[in-house]
């Protein structure tokens, strides 16, 4: 059994349901014998890798659906031993560099070489050119990105890649200008609300367009999340209007910090919330998440005049957490400012 | 080659050195196989060649030995007259200092100079490569005072080597271990050479000392080595060794043999030592089971210059070398392994990231093998740190010879002071003596006032900052300008830094920083951890959480290659940010307790689930979406199957349509245990740090977590995606703790 959300995925481009602009550009593009770089961005949940995929239909055909997963494994300078899952199909790779930290330099300039180096196999291909999609391509280190620009521009003749990344910001500029850029935003309420429809329709219940719209809106337009939503909520049996969205459990633990937060500062509570982070943390919880997260979730609690620091101190030590190794020292120090001010605020009243 | 002399073997690595060892060995009969006979029967390119290895060797066996100075310079010297007869005199003794004096007496005046050079050469070297006393010296400003004192002109005496050299302990009443402890020894060692093959072949086959420096685990082998009378065959890595014969156009070009790696070289040392043994077994005709020890000298192996186990290749092959050791027929020769386990161990940086370096660290887990640590056959003797009177005692006999007043030890706080000066190291105390002997100044009260201490131990780092005591000192105001500044700084001051002239810290940010037992950003990590509990107001640890924070920027910013420096700002951001913050409690802390830092079981904990959701996603998602699911399963796909499950628990479903039709029990609960966020007590159980138990131990760090035992070895490697085909083996796992 496979989630929803992968099991009414859309497989060609004729079958996504919304930007329909881009659909048709992208399959516009398929078409012409000189398929550029792209580089997808948007927000997480709008369907990038989706249409990734898509595109890769519509240039191989189904034969880009059998795909096989294997492990290769490098080598660093430094002899230690790097296993990176590559998922692959006859005609083209898909990887996730950043999985191997900061050697992920290494896996573009072995691993894509190699691939550049030799020739499609498959006599019958509709072009000559194999396509490597490169997941989280943000996460890339500087090296790493240097290392593709060149990349990029020595194997033409034979590769294409496809870059899928959230923002890019983090991408150096040689490469943005030697992809074609492709946005992917979020899709509207609406969008979501006609996915969540539908699904409920083939999976024969009902679902309200306000019960929909409720999701989506929850989901914060990612049709991921909304998905996985819609399922869950049909598990519980909680799809009538007026129930509840299953929130998820970390999220509900934030909430309890930021209750926490705003019902206490003192720096034994302080050293409480540092617990709790450490828990959210230790859970795989992206510590730019529980930053943000947690800031949301302030903004509820306090009074109008706060926010605009919460939000100004949430920047501030979101940009020392990108900088930063320590996660917990960066969390805390927001934990501990917005304490501080909030007391001051108390005081003053 | 072997090369046995004066009761102690060397081992060098040139071809012609082992042809002639064996020559060696089968011209001359078991009984003359005594030092002398073996050095009369070598060549003059032996000597050669011998000399220079002894020079180099000095280099590296001087860490925790009582090695004669003496004894080396003078062989290095052309005359091979009065070598010989050094060496004669020295014959199965150790230091001898009436018999080097004696032979000073007699050398030539070009030897004296030579002599000299070397020894200087040498101490230099020593200064170079000796731990931290003299790298604490070098930083305190005393390496001046040490070149000087050097280069001058020097008395007989003076050139004679370290006093520790000098002074080392002749028999079992000089040495300042307890008695108890030279008994355990040396019943080992008699008990190792007297077991008999057949029947105790599960005892006594190696003896692991460990101890911090200083303590007399080398003294007491070497003391013992004469009590009852066995050679000792050692082992010293021979790195500096072929370098240097190289450099002297020995041998020529670079051979093979150069090339060959420590360890093989260290293993090979071992065999042959063996072998040697097993020669005069044949001689003899006899059984086994006789003693030999009733003909020939009796001998053990020691190693105490152990090849770099810290890396994983290198100590699997000294593992394996040990189990061979261990397992290999019964020979008569026990094998001593020495090993200086320093207080506090290097620290890794507790880094976001898994990985860890490679600490500099010795214990009997990373010595012996694991599965031999428990064996009968190994035995583990621990020295402890010299306790004070035993160290007072130390000095005082050497203090009697030498006629230098030194150290004030009749004074009623010197044992106190011997304590927080030399932390039991006794070979520290006698090397701080030597150096101040010429400034006729109390060494104690002199090095104390600048700094010259050993390092802190990490409990009492951290107490010093955290605590950040001040003391009353009522500053004299000179002249107006300076009341005129100090005016200007507290207008100036921001209103969080804590601005008291007249209360200087009792101990200073910059000696604590300079004195700390582990690196920069570990000692922050600690600091981090606890310094809330000493903050009672929220104001205060917003200030001192800016500065940790604003530290970890600055670390990142400036690139790998600068890490360690800025990690030194990072920390002294935090120190100063905490002991100057205006917002301490005013009041006293009384005792608190200090922890070790959460990051470590947070690290394991999330590798751990990490790998769990990947197992996990593995079995739910098509391939397609595999590759880059990781980001977003935390926090949408495994909450929401989480949910998901709970729900199903209520309410089962049809089967057609429950996901997890198809998920094991194990599965299940590894769901469950991903994704359950649970408030733990504070402050957490098990994690406290201790005056006794400060040593950064990731073993221990590991087992404070019974969920994830792994050592931190196997989490070096990256994350592990798990194939398809063996989905189930981490859930298992998890099954079975589950039970």
């Amino acid at each position: 059994m496979s989630l929803w959300v992968d099991k009414y995925r859309p497989t060609t481009l004729e079958k996504l349901s919304y930007h329909d602009d881009l659909s048709a550009h992208l399959k516009q593009l398929a078409s012409l014998p000189d398929f550029p770089h792209l580089l997808f961005y948007g927000p997480s949940g709008a369907g990038k890798k989706t249409r990734i995929v898509a595109v890769l239909r519509e240039l191989y055909g189904a034969g880009v659906e059998k795909l096989k997963i294997d492990q290769r494994i490098f080598v660093t300078p430094s002899n230690r031993k790097l296993e990176l899952n590559v998922v692959s199909s006859n005609y083209h790779l898909e990887l996730n560099p950043s999985d191997v930290g900061m050697y992920d330099r290494m896996v573009v300039q072995e691993l894509i070489k190699d691939v550049a180096q030799t020739q499609q196999v498959d006599a019958n291909a509709k072009h000559r050119f194999k396509v490597i999609v490169i997941n989280e391509a943000d996460a890339l280190t500087r090296d790493a990105q240097s290392a593709l620009r060149r990349t990029m521009e020595k194997y033409m003749s034979n590769l294409r890649l496809i870059l899928c990344c959230n923002t890019t910001s983090k991408i150096i500029a040689p490469i943005r200008s030697r992809c074609l850029l492709v946005r992917v935003a979020a899709p509207s309420i609406e969008d979501i609300s006609a996915v969540l429809r539908t699904v409920a329709k083939k999976e024969s219940f009902k679902l309200s367009t306000q019960v929909a719209e409720n999701i989506a809106e929850q989901a914060d337009r990612n049709l991921r999340k909304a998905l996985l939503m819609l399922e869950a909520a049909k598990v519980q049996g909680n799809l009538n209007e007026g129930d509840a969205v299953p929130g998820t459990d970390w999220e509900i633990f934030i909430s309890q910090i930021a209750a926490s937060i705003v019902e206490q500062q003192t720096p034994h509570r302080l050293l409480e919330v540092r617990g709790k982070v450490y828990e959210l943390l230790s859970h795989c919880i992206p510590a730019d998440m529980v930053l943000k997260t947690l800031a949301f979730e302030l903004l509820k609690l306090v009074r109008p005049e706060m926010r605009p620091e919460i939000v100004h101190w949430a920047a501030f030590y979101e940009h020392r957490l990108k900088n930063g190794s320590k996660q917990i020292f960066h969390i805390e120090a927001f934990v501990a400012k917005v304490m501080s001010v909030y007391k001051k605020m108390l005081m003053s009243q | 080659m072997l090369e046995v002399r004066g009761g102690k073997s060397r081992w060098t690595d040139s071809e012609e050195e082992d042809a002639g060892s064996a020559r060696q060995k089968r011209t001359t009969s078991r009984k003359s196989l005594t030092a002398q006979s073996s050095h009369d029967s070598e060549d003059n390119r032996l000597d050669k060649v011998r000399d220079t290895f002894i020079v180099a060797t000095d280099m590296d066996s001087d860490d925790g030995e009582f090695v004669p100075t003496k004894r080396r310079a003078v062989r290095k010297a052309d005359n091979p007259s009065p070598r010989k007869k050094s060496v004669r005199r020295n014959t199965g003794s150790q230091i001898k200092k009436s018999a080097s004096k004696q032979n000073k007496g007699k050398a030539s005046p070009k030897t004296k100079v030579i002599n000299a050079s070397v020894i200087l050469s040498q101490k230099r070297l020593e200064t170079f490569f000796d731990s931290s006393q003299e790298a604490a010296l070098i930083a305190n400003g005393f390496a001046d005072d040490v070149w000087e004192d050097l280069s001058l002109p020097q008395t007989q005496e003076e050139q004679e080597g370290t006093w520790n050299d000098i002074f080392a302990p002749k028999s079992e009443a000089d040495l300042a271990v307890h008695k108890r402890k030279v008994n355990e020894v040396a019943d080992w060692l008699v008990g190792a050479f007297n077991m008999s093959a057949s029947r105790d072949r599960m005892k006594s086959r190696i003896l692991l000392l460990l101890g911090p420096t200083g303590t007399g685990k080398t003294a007491t082998i070497r003391v013992l080595s004469q009590q009852l009378q066995f050679d000792i065959a050692e082992w010293f890595n021979p790195a500096q060794s072929s370098i240097l014969n190289n450099k002297q156009g020995e041998g020529g070009a670079w051979s093979d043999e150069h090339y060959a790696s420590i360890i093989d070289k260290c293993r090979t040392f071992l065999q042959r030592s063996n072998r040697f043994r097993g020669l005069q077994f044949a001689d003899e005709g006899s059984s086994i089971s006789s003693p030999p020890q009733l003909d020939g000298r009796r001998k053990i192996v020691l190693i105490e210059d152990l090849p770099n186990i810290t890396n994983i290749s290198i100590r699997q092959k000294f593992h394996a070398m040990i189990h061979d050791v261990v397992n290999s027929p019964y020979t008569g020769v026990p094998l001593i392994l020495i090993a200086s386990i320093a207080g506090v161990r290097d620290g890794s940086d507790g880094d976001a990231t898994i990985e860890r370096r490679p600490r500099d660290d010795f214990d009997v887990r990373t010595i012996v093998p694991k599965e031999l640590a428990l064996d009968p056959r190994i035995k583990t003797i621990s020295f402890n740190e010299v306790a004070p009177t035993i160290m007072r005692k130390a000095l005082e006999r050497i203090q009697k010879l030498t006629k230098v007043q030194c150290f004030d030890t009749k004074s009623p706080n010197f044992l106190a002071q011997l304590e927080t000066e030399f932390h039991g190291d006794l070979r520290l105390a006698v090397n701080t003596m030597q150096f101040w002997r010429s400034s006729k100044k109390s060494a104690i009260n002199n090095s104390s006032n600048d700094g010259a201490s050993t390092t802190l131990t990490l409990f009492h780092a951290l107490g010093k900052v955290l605590y950040a005591k001040r003391i009353d000192r009522p500053i004299a105001v000179h002249a107006t300008t300076s009341q005129n500044f100090v005016d200007l700084a507290k207008t100036h001051t921001p209103e969080w830094i804590e601005f008291r002239p007249n209360n200087p810290f009792k101990d200073p940010p910059d000696t604590i920083m300079q004195n700390l037992p582990v690196d920069h950003a570990l000692f922050t990590l600690f600091l981090h951890q606890n310094y809330l509990t000493f903050v009672d107001d929220i104001d205060g640890a917003a200030t001192v959480s800016e500065w940790f924070s604003l530290g970890d920027d600055l670390v990142s910013t400036g690139g790998w290659e600068r890490t360690v420096l800025s990690n030194l700002y990072a920390c002294d951001f935090a120190v100063r940010g905490y002991m100057s913050n205006s917002r301490l409690a005013k009041v006293s802390h009384g005792m608190k307790q200090l922890r070790k830092p959460e990051l470590w079981s947070m690290q394991r904990q999330q590798h751990q689930n990490k790998l769990d959701m990947h197992a996990l996603l593995s079995h739910i998602l098509p391939i397609g979406s595999l590759a880059s699911a990781h980001g977003n399963a935390c926090v949408e796909t495994i909450p929401m199957l989480s949910i998901m499950s709970k729900a199903r628990k209520s309410k089962p479903l049809h089967a057609a349509r429950d996901i997890f039709s198809t998920w094991s029990p194990g599965q299940m609960h590894a769901l469950q245990k991903v994704s359950t966020y649970t408030t733990l007590p504070y402050p957490r159980q098990g994690d406290l740090l201790t005056e006794k138990n400060d040593v950064v131990d990731e073993e221990e760090m590991a087992s404070t977590n019974p969920a994830s035992i792994p050592p931190i070895s196997t989490l070096v490697q990256p994350v592990e995606h798990p194939d398809r085909t063996d989905i189930d083996s981490p859930l298992e796992a998890i099954e079975d703790f589950s039970d």
